[in-house]
């Protein structure tokens, strides 16, 4: 435990240095235009990219998460937990490879699917990205206020609001290469701090060989399938749900595609590959902690075996857990809180509001944006803190990404796919896997009851059947080298022209 | 049931492995900084990674989800 005095210390310290970070890389970069603001002129090397990438995917519910995997399921817990997000970072490939293809530079993806099919598809996938985005916000927030607050005494609801006014300031001044500036400085102390703080729990605990000893003791006639990676009891529970959702959250994250069209075009998978994998070693790490518990405290509940392991630990290295866990919360949030604010300018605004807005107006409404959706994730968390669990949320995110990486797929690779298959494709989905989690919760509804990796498979089969067989029904026949031919500068002004 | 050595092993190399990945994101931020500035100011444009590129990026997905898969057999 940390006293209130020292959170509140290291709160300002965090801040201090970011937002400082933060105007440097606006005075370096000269973030004056929307394409920096938003893409960060499409330039970035590819260390910074990937640093960025996986920071953003290091998520703070990880500290907690994975330690919970491995109390219920043991050694399996580290891959049941990890795949999904590595999963994520294999599976945009072909999306992003065919994009920056198609989009020598792209501002957002979603400006795509306006180039592609109209306006209709268009507004489709801005709500599902801006509900994804916004809950990815939620989602970091709400386990940043609880553990933050958990471990320092202070009032969750205060640090959530020092948290988030702390990253709108640093996006407000230079947006993604803030993001990107403020992830990489992110992720070293993350990295750093995570090889000094988990050995040294490890130690505190007797080292390994005290920690399987005191694990095959605790666990009894259970070690066999705990100390075996190949347990696949909670297969159901643990894995599939999330490998169908967050497996493809990657591709529907517009804070992931803001990095795609950030980096060097001839990095592309590269980054994706490095990050995604790297992605793994840090969750593996975490799952320490819970060997740890497991270890030291056989009667704690596998959902608190992390609190109860860093416990362990000195009042200093106490401090240093906090810090890891600002670092990864604050490159998650602001991640996502850029990738809104683009997509409240380029998408919303831009593309349907004020079709003639200049640069300058795109990149103050951008600015606002990062103020205003400060606020509304900030709103949003407090609400969920009191109705919602963290699981639920997760969910919920998943919902979106299994509507909409079927029809873009089909999208980006069949020209017969159809505006209206593909609305309907994610529509459809959308409606379905929303009403089928609404059930298995007794929400409104009491029935069907299946299971959550159910419900997502359902999602995926659904969103891509009916987006094929509408197609079917009503083709496009659509020339992929009519978007292809636009030049970068015809993007980021518009001059490429609507399809409509 | 995975033995004490493998376990210890296991933890070694989650740590090195961690390390490794640390140091190899600093030593591209060291060695290639912010942005690609010679080509900015060139205005050139960037062309997209070549089929090697690409190959060589699934090579190493294979790679690791070969040695993930022999993690699972090995410490089953």
């Amino acid at each position: 435990m940390v006293s209130r005095l020292v959170g509140f210390g290291l709160l300002a310290l965090w801040a201090a240095a970011m937002i400082a970070l933060s105007y440097f890389v606006y005075k370096r970069q000269g973030v004056s235009d929307t394409s920096e603001f938003i893409t960060a002129g499409g330039r970035a090397q590819v260390g910074l990219t990937t640093a960025s990438f996986a920071v953003t995917w290091m998520w703070a519910g990880d500290i907690l998460g994975v330690p919970q995997y491995v109390g219920i399921t043991g050694v399996a817990g580290i891959w049941m937990y990890a795949a999904p997000a590595v999963l994520s970072s294999f599976i945009v490939i072909p999306f992003a490879l065919r994009m920056r293809k198609l989009f020598p530079q792209g501002l957002t993806y979603s400006e795509y699917f306006i180039e592609r099919f109209g306006k209709g598809a268009h507004l489709a996938v801005i709500a599902v990205i801006l509900y994804t985005m916004v809950l990815g916000g939620v989602i970091q927030l709400f386990v940043g206020g609880a553990v933050i607050g958990g471990l320092t005494g202070i009032d969750p609801n205060i640090v959530m609001a020092v948290l988030m006014s702390v990253i709108a300031v640093y996006i407000l001044l230079s947006g993604l290469w803030g993001s990107m500036t403020t992830d990489f400085v992110q992720f070293l102390s993350a990295i750093v701090l995570t090889l000094v703080f988990v050995p040294l729990l490890l130690f505190e605990a007797g080292g390994p060989s005290a920690v399987y000893a005191n694990m095959v003791t605790n666990l009894g006639d259970k070690s066999p399938s705990f100390l075996s990676m190949a347990n696949l009891n909670f297969i159901e529970d643990l894995f599939l749900p999330y490998a169908l959702g967050l497996g493809v959250w990657g591709v529907v994250s517009l804070a992931t595609w803001q990095r795609v069209f950030a980096v060097r075009r001839d990095k592309t998978s590269r980054f994706l590959t490095i990050g995604g994998i790297g992605v793994f070693t840090t969750i593996a790490m975490y799952s320490i902690i819970g060997f740890v518990g497991l270890a030291a405290f056989p009667d704690v509940a596998p959902g608190n075996l992390s609190i109860a392991a860093l416990g362990l630990m000195p009042g200093w290295a106490a401090v240093v857990f906090l810090l890891v866990a600002l670092m990864v919360l604050g490159s998650s949030v602001d991640s996502y809180l850029t990738a809104i604010a683009s997509l409240t300018s380029r998408d919303i605004y831009y593309r349907h509001l004020n079709p003639e807005a200049s640069d300058d107006e795109q990149l103050r409404v951008a600015r606002g944006a990062s103020i205003g959706f400060a606020a509304v994730i900030f709103a949003g968390t407090v609400f969920a803190l009191g109705s919602i669990s963290f699981v639920q949320l997760l969910l919920i995110g998943g919902i979106g990404a299994s509507a909409l990486v079927g029809p873009f797929a089909l999208s980006l690779f069949w020209k017969k796919t159809s505006q209206v298959g593909f609305v309907a494709g994610v529509v459809g989905s959308q409606a379905v896997t929303a009403f089928l989690l609404l059930a298995s919760y007794d929400i409104l509804v009491t029935s069907p009851t299946i299971k959550l990796w159910e419900i997502m498979a359902v999602g995926h089969l659904l969103s891509t059947g009916l987006a094929t067989g509408v197609s079917l029904l009503s083709p496009d026949d659509f020339d992929f080298d009519s978007i292809a031919q636009e030049t970068p500068q015809a993007m980021a002004d518009g001059s490429g022209g609507d399809s409509e | 049931m995975m033995s004490e050595s493998l376990f210890t092993g296991m933890l070694v190399l989650f740590w090195v492995a961690e390390a490794a990945f640390g140091g190899l994101v600093a030593y591209w931020f060291i060695t290639q900084g912010f942005d690609s500035d010679k080509d900015t100011a060139s205005g050139a444009q960037i062309e997209l990674e070549d089929r090697s590129e690409t190959l060589q990026s699934l090579a190493m997905w294979g790679g690791f989800f070969g040695l993930l898969l022999l993690g699972i057999i090995v410490g089953a």
